[in-house]
């Protein structure tokens, strides 16, 4: 297998942390939490193994251009065109809060339409990039992060402060009422094989089926992945008080000391590497969506040039900006958990097409 | 025509650097330390004093003049609004590593001024906590002999990088504000107090709703740490009729578990402890270090029996035994909670103190 699609599946679950996955999570923490992260774990598995082999079918061929060859057109354009949507609102929250972030703990000084041109300027940038490159820059980011990052995964998990007994409270509670939301949060990890949907483009050789092994690896990777995210906060900051914190990560990770680290508070290192996987997370997922969205648009072209994924992305970017005025945190969040449930009602529907798309081929 | 977008775009990201959201370092004041009273004359509010760093440009001579800054206000942050009217420089929390609450404010709940430390971005959560004895203030002020930078030897005490001593009770806040917060553990803070010049920083208090309810004196301080944090650079002493020896520990380990039976609820904390003896009074004998390794039992035994039922009169559980009965009782939490809560005062601890001497050192 091609070591690009790994990225991709690592990238949502190292993404999770900024897509308040864990806040999601932690508001359910004593309503089944634990069996809600299983049932999502395995729904989520389900959706990889049948979409990313359907389309390993069809190498080096987009989403768009399968639906398009196989479904009649007015299907085709509005199915791709509400899924290309979907990929923008993933990108939109990952900034927004990420921007929320930056202006709560790098600098609460500067103003918020300012943060939000900086780091538009270069999601869209990147967003307009070929598929090829996205996929470069994405390789450098994770190389330079993910060791760091698993660093700091490691080092918060083997600290005396740790409270385990907090951690175990949680447990008593894995079969009380399980809820849709917490599903739905745990499913967000497993989500990057979706980008498949263009990525697989670039993937022209053909590969052979994914095997069950490789979906069992991928799953203990990500369960581990996200009862990290849910567990640690939880055992820094408490069962009770960990409620009250609104990016339980950042605040976990300023809770990790490290004396004999470039620096004393692992919270300076943590944002800047979470920048970096912020910014790769937003700029893949709306490269997505341009794509699929592209596919759907008639081509609006000036001087030979395509000016169609340039009025789209400044779509985005300014509904991006104006959600910064009329979604304050508190709603984003209320926002980001109907996503989470959609996400899931969007994977149903993904997988029964992608059967029905894989048999007529076959005939 | 589309070439100079580029140029533009990249003509437009430079207009984002001017940076005003930064101030210069020499347009800063770094607070090193926070000290919180009580005032001596106003029922509300609190009496904040800020150590701030005077940083000096000779790097032969490190800046170890500080000023103190003292202000009373109903909040945190007005008092620190107007330590920053007469500052004049910007206020930098940043490299504030060290929280001192009065003793006198202690005697009432203090969750309340916790908010402000929790809220606020640039406090370290991993800055130490303690309590200030007579005063936050008079920790502040005090000047110890050797100290290189203000503060610095409070931050060598708790930081474990200088000292290393089983009296010293290191606490963050971030772990503070958890057992304040947890239902089923209190949180506990070192005291520390100035004698001859000098800190002092050998016994402990542990708080309960918020507030100060039980003081430790130095031994009980050692044998918590032990216990709780299974601290082993500690010495144990031995003291018999012809016997008198210190037991220098290498590792030990302290578990528990809750036993519920019909009658009585009891915990049984196992402890083992390794070690060689370090000091003796008395010529020893090496084939008789069974009956040594007896003594050493002995001995601790009943200092952790009397520490744990200690806490259990004052009705304090800095152990988190609450927590763990939560960790392992299924129910709702409020059930759980009431449940423990009529457990507890009836809770027997057997203590099983195993001690393995290696060795009676160099010498017999």
């Amino acid at each position: 297998m091609n070591r690009y699609f790994h990225y991709l599946v690592i990238l949502n679950m190292l993404a999770n942390v900024v897509a308040l996955v864990p806040k999601v999570l932690i508001e359910h923490r004593l309503n089944g939490v634990v069996v809600s992260i299983f049932i999502g774990v395995a729904l989520s598995l389900l959706f990889f193994y049948v979409f990313a082999n359907s389309m390993f079918k069809f190498p080096g061929k987009g989403e768009p251009e399968i639906i398009k060859a196989y479904t009649p057109k007015w299907f085709a354009s509005s199915y791709l065109f509400i899924i290309g949507i979907f990929y923008f609102i993933a990108a939109g929250i990952i900034l927004l809060t990420f921007i929320d972030i930056t202006l709560r703990f790098i600098n609460p000084d500067m103003s918020s339409l300012y943060t939000a041109f900086l780091f538009l300027s270069i999601v869209c940038a990147g967003a307009l990039m070929k598929t090829e490159k996205t996929l470069y820059a994405l390789e450098i980011i994770l190389v330079i992060s993910l060791p760091l990052i698993l660093g700091i995964f490691l080092k918060s998990l083997f600290n005396p402060y740790l409270s385990w007994d907090s951690m175990k409270v949680i447990v008593q509670h894995s079969f009380d009422s399980i809820s849709i939301e917490s599903v739905g949060a745990a499913s967000y990890s497993f989500v990057g094989f979706y980008y498949l949907a263009i990525y697989n483009r670039l993937f022209t050789e053909k590969v052979k089926p994914i095997k069950i092994r490789y979906i069992l690896l991928i799953g203990i990777v990500g369960t581990v992945n996200i009862f990290t995210s849910l567990m640690i906060p939880i055992g820094y900051n408490g069962v009770d008080g960990i409620g009250d914190f609104n990016y339980p990560w950042f605040s976990t990770a300023d809770a990790i000391r490290m004396e004999f680290g470039f620096i004393e508070r692992v919270l300076f290192i943590f944002l800047l590497l979470y920048i970096g996987i912020s910014i790769i997370s937003a700029t893949i997922s709306s490269h997505t969506g341009l794509e699929i969205i592209k596919s759907v648009l008639p081509s609006f072209k000036w001087k030979n040039r395509e000016l169609m994924p340039i009025i789209v992305i400044l779509l985005f970017s300014m509904v991006t900006i104006l959600a910064q005025y009329y979604l304050p945190q508190g709603k984003l969040y209320e926002f980001t958990k109907i996503f989470f449930i959609g996400l899931l009602g969007v994977g149903m529907f993904k997988t029964f097409l992608m059967i029905w798309i894989v048999r007529r081929a076959k005939k | 025509m589309f070439p100079y977008i580029k140029i533009i775009f990249f003509l437009v990201l430079c207009s984002l650097l001017v940076s005003c959201g930064f101030k210069d370092i020499d347009k800063r004041s770094f607070v090193v330390t926070i000290g919180i009273d009580k005032p001596e004359n106003k029922e509300e509010g609190y009496d904040i004093s800020l150590k701030i760093a005077l940083p000096s440009s000779d790097p032969k001579t490190q800046g170890e003049e500080f000023i103190i800054h003292t202000e009373t206000a109903r909040t945190v942050s007005e008092a620190v609004r107007l330590i920053k009217a007469k500052s004049g420089n910007e206020l930098d929390f940043g490299h504030m590593k060290m929280i001192v609450f009065g003793e006198k404010l202690l005697q009432e709940d203090i969750t309340q001024i916790m908010d402000w430390f929790t809220r606020r971005r640039d406090i370290q959560k991993i800055a130490f906590v303690g309590s200030g004895k007579p005063t936050a203030k008079a920790i502040l002020e005090l000047k110890p002999k050797g100290e290189r930078l203000p503060s610095n030897k409070l931050f060598l005490f708790f930081g474990e990088t200088g000292t290393e001593s089983p009296y010293v009770t290191t606490n963050y806040l971030f772990h503070f504000y958890r057992n304040l917060m947890d239902r089923g553990i209190d949180p506990y803070l070192p005291i520390i107090e100035t004698k001859n010049e000098e800190f002092e920083i050998t016994t402990m208090s542990v708080l309960k709703n918020g507030k100060n309810a039980i003081v430790l004196d130095k031994e009980e301080t050692k044998t918590f740490n032990v216990l709780n944090r299974e601290y082993d650079k500690v010495n144990l002493k031995i003291e018999q009729e012809n016997i008198y020896f210190m037991l220098s520990v290498d590792s030990i380990s302290a578990e528990y578990t809750i036993v519920e039976t019909k009658n009585i609820p009891y915990i049984e904390y196992d402890v083992n402890i390794k070690g060689i003896i370090e000091e003796s009074l008395q010529q020893l004998d090496n084939t008789k270090i069974d009956e040594y390794s007896k003594m050493v039992e002995d001995v601790f035994t009943t200092e952790i029996q009397n520490l744990l039922e200690k806490f259990q009169e004052k009705s304090v559980d800095p152990m988190g035994f609450g927590l763990r009965y939560r960790a392992t009782h299924n129910g709702t939490e409020e059930a759980k909670w009431k449940k423990w809560q009529s457990i507890y005062p009836a809770l027997q601890f057997r203590v099983k103190v195993q001690t393995d001497i290696k060795s009676t050192g160099i010498i017999e």
